[in-house]
């Protein structure tokens, strides 16, 4: 089965019984046409099969998904990091190099100052970095406060930081709690980015692949060129030369 | 209107005579400001639009509306700043009484009903204008309200009965004498009275205030650092910024941090490699040893700095430091440094042997030597020209609490741009570095860090910014409440406050000087909190002539307090010691004269229940001559 070769019936995968068992052609054969690998003649197309053998190869790995947990005090539990879903963002920050997404509706200054660090230094590498929040927009809000830290400290640097907001008069409640790097992958989970979520409360998440920090990234661009969210603000760049 | 000279000091115009201010002008009695021509001022703009962005936040947002974003910088073009050149203004309010008769109404029917322009009523008696305007918590000012005519029979002679009381004064009529009405409560429908409760309260009509009084008009005006624009930007962007900050800030480096980058820049730049390149080739092949060809290919081979840079990256790696990209505290240290005029006690001592005063240079001499080898103090400096500013943002009514009031940003200019009036200042600080070397030996003596003591103050520093990385993070930051952090952050803090206990040797008060704290670089700047345009030179006389007494007695009252030894077994921290009434940059917070003298650590810190076995200025105190 070659990329471009034309297929016209389940038999043409008779090898497949050697690897799925009686049948294994015909489930093969059901399987492409399911996730659209066939062209119009029967064409083998490139792109959907990657789909498709990704897909596959995500369930064999679905077991392997990695939680990360913030646990309260006083719930010790034997190989479980009680700071594991903080220590996770903070990797996912660091391991970036082209641009960061970032999405929760709830910020505030001790959660920010978790991430802090990782920010101005994913900033001075020069990444782009995209903050969708609510109430950014006020001055006085508990998210302005969060931010305002890394703005200040971020003014100067190579990356740039954009921060979004929802509107009050929006329609959409913005729920989600998500970190994205690089569209490569992603933390998706219950912790808003606040102090008692990434140290106190009981939260979960899971680090997700290239397929899903896709379609995160996808859906967060369209949220905003929808005008769900607003900027608020864009710090500029810093300047590289001298005059 | 006028153009009847009629000045005032650049200050005073920020808190008394901006835009929808009333004042008493010397010769056309009651006038409202309707605009303030400005000139160009150098300020921070980020450092304003931040102290801004501060100042607003403390407004409900449906309180602070009419301000674009200034954090957003596509938004700050909707300012204008600028410091006040000229201003211009109305006679107002235009409502006038007779102070014979009492007929009283605008002054333009006042006219119409037989009173002369030249401001006498029919009866003959001066017309005065009416010291009462109505305002509201929103902003809204209105002259009061008057009624349209007096009674029926004498529609032209409506008198206003003024005793000085809101509540008991009348419209009437002067000829009937016929009661016409009481002031009118005018209702408002503004974002202020959205926010009250439903029902009929006072606070959602205009109350009638005399123009004199303070509170019709307050101006909000914010302070802020002024450091020099540029930097930030352009030193945080260069290559290699943070070594060679860190080597200006440790005193690895003589040569200005700016000078060095820009040097270093040039030199990669292509267009002047290619010129030099060529002309340097050139010689060579007619002089090959020649000191030009010499000296451009050791300085090919080692650009400037490149020794300190190699230096603190290899201090750094010692350490097992963490690099990091630089943050504003390095920038700052490093423009105080490279962009302010400095003296040291040295440069004070040659000054005054130049003046024949060998007794004072010896004195200031041998204070430099108690600061350091006694007090820990690495260098004690005179900032000439600490860059300062106050902008004036916008105005309330009625009261200054955010919480009931709206702000409003002055009026537009004629380009609809929104103006915000700002001084910029130089005036004198004081700037202490600690030495590291006895910072980190105090921290090993009272067990907050661990290891084996440094050997040099290079090291020392290497050492601090590896072990110690709470000192460079900002509040909420995963390191910040570190106990060495914490602890560095309470001594640097406290010696702020204690040396502030005796600031009255310079002629100003404890509540005229601020501080400004810089952990990272283990420094504290006392500066004269003064905005006008000229010096006082009371914290530069100190320094010059008094150091050392002030040294001294700063160690020695530093130790007491009126509610010892209640407040030493607490920590060693309350309003009788180290608090203080203004100007305090954290509230009053870690504070503790246990890390000066040793003893018991304030509860609720983060070093709590940690007695303090050696206090910063054990040695000190103990050398400190008798009071």
């Amino acid at each position: 089965m070659r990329v471009g070769e034309r297929l016209s019936s389940p038999e043409e995968l008779f090898w497949a019984t050697s690897l799925l068992g009686p049948g294994g052609e015909r489930l093969l054969w059901d399987a492409l046409l399911e996730s659209l690998c066939l062209g119009p003649e029967g064409k083998l197309l490139a792109r959907p099969l990657a789909d498709f053998l990704c897909a596959v190869w995500d369930e064999q790995l679905e077991a392997a998904v990695a939680l990360m947990w913030t646990l309260p005090e006083l719930l010790a539990v034997p190989g479980v990091d009680a700071t594991g879903y903080a220590k996770g963002v903070r990797a996912l920050i660091r391991g970036a190099s082209e641009r960061l997404t970032l999405l929760a509706p709830y910020l505030e200054v001790e959660g920010m100052g978790q991430l802090q660090g990782e920010l101005l230094a994913a900033l001075a590498r020069g990444l782009s970095v995209v903050l969708v929040t609510q109430d950014a927009n006020s001055l006085g809000s508990w998210a302005s406060d969060a931010v305002e830290p890394l703005r200040r400290e971020a003014r100067g640097l190579s990356g740039s930081l954009r921060v979004y907001t929802t509107l009050a008069t929006a329609p959409v409640l913005l729920h989600s709690k998500l970190v994205v790097a690089d569209g490569a992958s992603a933390v998706l989970g219950s912790a808003n980015l606040t102090g008692n979520a990434l140290l106190r409360n009981l939260e979960t998440g899971v680090v997700v692949g290239a397929r899903q920090a896709v379609e995160i990234e996808r859906v967060i661009h369209a949220a905003i060129e929808l005008g769900l969210v607003r900027l608020v603000f864009e710090t500029a760049a810093g300047e590289q030369g001298w005059d | 209107m006028a153009s009847k000279e009629f000045t005032r000091g650049a200050t005073q115009i920020l808190f008394r005579h901006l835009p929808e201010a009333i004042f008493e002008h010397d010769d056309y009695g009651l006038c409202k400001v309707t605009q303030v021509a400005l000139r160009e001022v150098e300020v921070n703009k980020d450092a304003l639009f931040d102290a801004v962005a501060d100042a607003l936040a403390m407004w409900p947002p449906a309180f602070a509306t009419k301000y674009p974003d200034p954090r957003d910088p596509a938004q700050r073009g909707h300012y204008t700043v600028g410091a006040p050149r000229e201003v211009r203004f109305t006679p107002y309010p235009q409502v006038f009484r007779c102070r014979t008769c009492s007929r009283a109404g605008q002054f333009t029917q006042l006219i119409k009903r037989g009173a002369s322009v030249t401001g006498r009523c029919v009866c003959g008696g001066r017309l005065n204008q009416l010291r009462y305007v109505q305002a509201h918590n929103c902003g809204r000012m209105e002259e009061i309200f008057v009624p349209p005519q007096a009674c029926a029979h004498h529609p032209n002679d409506l008198a206003f009965y003024d005793p000085g009381r809101v509540k008991q004064a009348r419209w009437y009529c002067a000829m009937c004498r016929a009661d016409l009405q009481a002031l009118r409560m005018t209702p408002c429908k503004c974002a202020y009275n959205q926010s009250l409760p439903p029902g009929r309260q006072p606070e959602k009509f205009l109350r009638v205030v005399p123009t004199a009084d303070p509170s019709l008009y307050v101006p909000h005006p914010v302070a802020f650092i002024n450091f020099p624009e540029d930097a930030q930007g352009r030193l945080r962007a260069a290559p290699d910024a943070l070594q060679l900050m860190l080597a200006r800030t440790w005193d690895m480096m003589t040569d200005k941090v700016h000078d060095v980058v820009q040097e270093r820049a040039n030199r990669v730049k292509p267009e002047d490699a290619d010129t030099m390149a060529q002309m340097v080739e050139a010689l060579r092949k007619v002089d090959p040893t020649n000191k030009l060809v010499q000296d451009y290919d050791a300085k090919k081979k080692q650009p400037k700095g490149q020794a300190e840079v190699d230096r603190v990256n290899q201090l750094l790696a010692a350490a097992k430091a963490q690099v990091e990209p630089p943050r504003r505290w390095l920038v700052e240290h490093t423009t105080l440094l490279d962009r302010t005029d400095l003296s040291t006690p040295a440069d004070v001592a040659a000054m005054l042997r130049r003046a024949g005063d060998e007794a004072g240079a010896a004195d200031i001499e041998q204070g430099q030597r108690n600061a350091e080898e006694l007090l820990g103090i690495a260098n004690i400096r005179v900032i000439n020209d600490f860059p300062l500013a106050l902008c004036a943002y916008g105005y309330t009514r009625t009261t200054r609490d955010p919480q009931r009031t709206v702000i409003n940003p002055f009026p537009m200019d004629d380009r609809g741009q929104l103006p915000i009036y700002a001084l910029a200042n130089e005036t004198e600080a004081l700037w202490f570095q600690l030495d590291p070397l006895r910072v980190f030996r105090w921290l090993l003596d009272n067990g907050l860090a661990g290891g084996s003591p440094p050997s040099t103050r290079e090291e020392a520093w290497a050492r601090l910014y590896a072990e110690v990385p709470g000192l460079r993070q900002a509040a909420h930051e995963p390191m910040h409440g570190q106990t060495e952090a914490v602890a560095v952050r309470t001594l640097l803090h406290t010696l702020s406050h204690l040396f502030l206990r005796r600031i009255e040797w310079s002629g100003f008060a404890p509540s005229s000087v601020g501080e400004y704290l810089i952990p990272a670089s283990l420094s504290f700047i006392l500066y004269a909190n003064r905005y006008a345009e000229t010096k006082i030179g009371g914290l530069t006389t100190l320094f010059e002539q008094r150091l050392n007494t002030w040294l001294w007695d700063a160690v020695q009252s530093g130790h007491e307090c009126v509610y010892d030894p209640l407040c030493s077994d607490d920590g060693g921290s309350c309003a009788g010691c180290t608090h203080r009434e203004h100007n305090c940059v954290s509230f009053n917070r870690e504070l503790s004269r246990a890390t000066v003298y040793g003893g018991p650590t304030p509860q609720q810190s983060a070093f709590e229940g940690h007695a303090l076995p050696r206090g910063y200025w054990h040695d000190a105190w103990k050398a400190a001559p008798e009071a």
